[in-house]
């Protein structure tokens, strides 16, 4: 028996802040993406399709291919947005791992001041030095997880009880994944901060008694700071087993940090230039210059450019995928000559050249 | 000193006070968070106007380019409704520079609104029931199975896609196409 299906308006709120509705928006839409969909939700996409323009283009946008694979292409677009931005990676490092140092000085103080009184102050304020790297490993340790999009990999560095922590709020604070733009990294780093003790235990044993380190100058960046406080470590104490395992797993988030401070194409699959996209755009914004023949006729807009890269990092085999004419094509073309590339594991590139003055 | 403490969230931050950080320069990266919120939107409306996934994942990086530009040569009073024009004029423009060299000739503008709920569904049964029935015969026997699953049984796409071992895309598009067939047809005999 074929019954009627309701034709009700859903009872749920349409708040005038459009930043709820498109929210919501998002995540029945990767409900719709991932399967999970059912004709109540088509329901309610539909109203809040019906109730704004951008959400209803947005909508019908995604409907025109359902069998395209949206997801990945908004994952593709999420990485590339934040390679160009700088954003979601160190905007908020520095300050935590400040605030990380300075709780981290104020629990060694206590640890190391309370149970023996023979202990000065300043061998508390020498504790730190070591204690640094200590810091750097969970939150360093972090940093792989926040540039790929599953923030639940696995990693093998931190201390458990701190993996768990961050794993559990990851969980909590993205329940939609690709839709919706991620405070994932974020939070896992945060907790980090406010949890300084688990990671300290297995550092602040090894270095105890007869540890003479003069505190480096406050202004030394974190990396070398805690190398040198490290390596003198080493040197003095020839304490070695769970230093040189500190050692590696530093210098492994080091490195990942240093990579990430290069903006890029060290980590990431693509070639890029060599000094990241935003150098890149800017460089194009100054030099790109319509040809003479292109401003007598009117003519702006952009070149698509696809080429690759050679082992030498020079662009090669050309080709226009989108072309304006005039002799802008070639002009670039000599502007992507002009500049330096990083080559990646994948050789090939596709930019805009806009021209537009 | 514990302003200096608080974690920078930006996910707490409305967009106008993002924009404000960026035009300001004190956060060159707010506008890429500020657009990250709206990134799948400007995905959606690029993919409708350009008809193509891999066309509209560049638009939108190519908005993202212009919309750097832009915010410092504009007052924005709604960043959202900006945003939205922007997004539409610059896929617009894009598909009629492809259109110099012609490989489709459907306006953007002629599009087919794909409706989610069909008016069938608004029939009253008694005189809805056998239109209603005689064109679900008529609908191809995967469309016709989806379409009943879907609005008459209460499954999701899913839970008919395991059923039927096919896979989802190819079930949301036999629920689409089956239900505008059902449109078409219940029209027709109306």
């Amino acid at each position: 028996m074929i019954t009627k299906s309701p034709n009700t308006q859903i009872n749920h709120k349409m708040s005038t802040n459009p930043y709820h509705d498109d929210k919501r928006l998002l995540e029945l839409l990767e409900r719709w993406q991932s399967g999970d969909f059912t004709r109540a939700d088509e329901q309610e996409l539909q109203s809040l399709a019906d109730s704004d323009d951008f959400r209803r283009e947005a909508v019908e946008g995604f409907w025109s291919l359902p069998e395209t694979d949206h997801s990945q292409h908004l994952s593709a677009l999420r990485q590339r947005l934040r390679q160009q931005s700088g954003h979601g990676k160190r905007a908020f490092f520095p300050q935590l791992f400040m605030a990380a140092a300075a709780v981290l000085l104020l629990v060694l103080a206590v640890v190391w001041l309370i149970p023996s009184g023979e202990k000065t102050a300043t061998l508390a304020q020498q504790e730190t030095a070591p204690a640094a790297p200590a810091a750097e490993q969970p939150i360093a340790s972090n940093l792989p997880e926040m540039k790929s999009s599953e923030p639940e990999a696995s990693r093998g560095k931190t201390s458990p009880a701190l993996d768990k922590m961050s794993r559990s709020v990851v969980a909590d604070n993205q329940p939609t994944g690709l839709f919706e733009s991620g405070p994932a990294a974020s939070d896992a780093a945060t907790e980090v901060a406010s949890s300084p003790p688990a990671p300290i235990q297995n550092q602040g044993g090894a270095v105890m008694d007869e540890v003479v380190v003069s505190m480096p100058p406050a202004r030394q960046s974190d990396t070398e700071m805690a190398q040198n406080a490290s390596e003198e470590v080493d040197m003095i104490q020839g304490n070695s087993a769970p230093r040189a395992k500190a050692q590696k797993e530093y210098a492994d988030a080091s490195k990942a940090k240093d990579a990430m401070k290069k903006k890029a194409p060290a980590l990431a699959n693509e070639s890029a230039p060599a000094e990241g996209w935003a150098g890149f755009q800017d460089y194009l914004r100054k030099n790109a210059r319509l040809t003479e023949a292109a401003r007598q006729n009117n003519i702006t807009g952009k070149v698509r450019v696809r080429f690759q890269l050679d082992s030498n990092n020079q662009p090669v085999n050309f080709q226009i995928v989108q072309s304006l004419g005039y002799g802008c094509d070639e002009e670039a073309i000599r502007l992507i000559k002009a500049y330096s590339w990083q080559r990646g594991k994948t050789a090939e590139v596709t930019v805009d050249v806009p021209f537009n003055r | 000193m514990l302003r200096f403490l608080r974690p920078n969230f930006p996910e707490h931050l409305s967009d106008e006070q993002l924009l404000v950080d960026y035009v300001g320069g004190n956060s060159p990266r707010a506008l890429g968070m500020l657009y990250e919120r709206y990134m799948p939107m400007v995905y959606g409306v690029c993919v409708k106007i350009l008809k193509d996934s891999g066309k509209a994942e560049d638009a939108v990086m190519a908005i993202y380019e212009e919309l750097t530009r832009k915010v410092k040569e504009h007052e924005i009073e709604s960043f959202r409704g900006w945003l939205y024009v922007l997004a539409r004029n610059h896929c617009l423009m894009e598909w009629r520079k492809a259109q110099r060299r012609p490989t489709d000739h459907h306006a953007p503008e002629d599009m087919v609104h794909y409706d989610a709920i069909e008016p069938v569904f608004e029939y009253e049964l008694p005189q809805g029931t056998s239109a209603l029935e005689r064109c679900l015969a008529e609908l191809s026997e995967l469309q016709r199975t989806c379409v009943t699953w879907f609005y008459y049984e209460d499954k999701s796409y899913k839970e008919i896609a395991d059923q039927l071992s096919e896979e989802l895309g190819k079930v949301r598009s036999f629920i689409q196409n089956g239900k505008r067939n059902l449109k078409i047809c219940i029209e027709k005999n109306s």
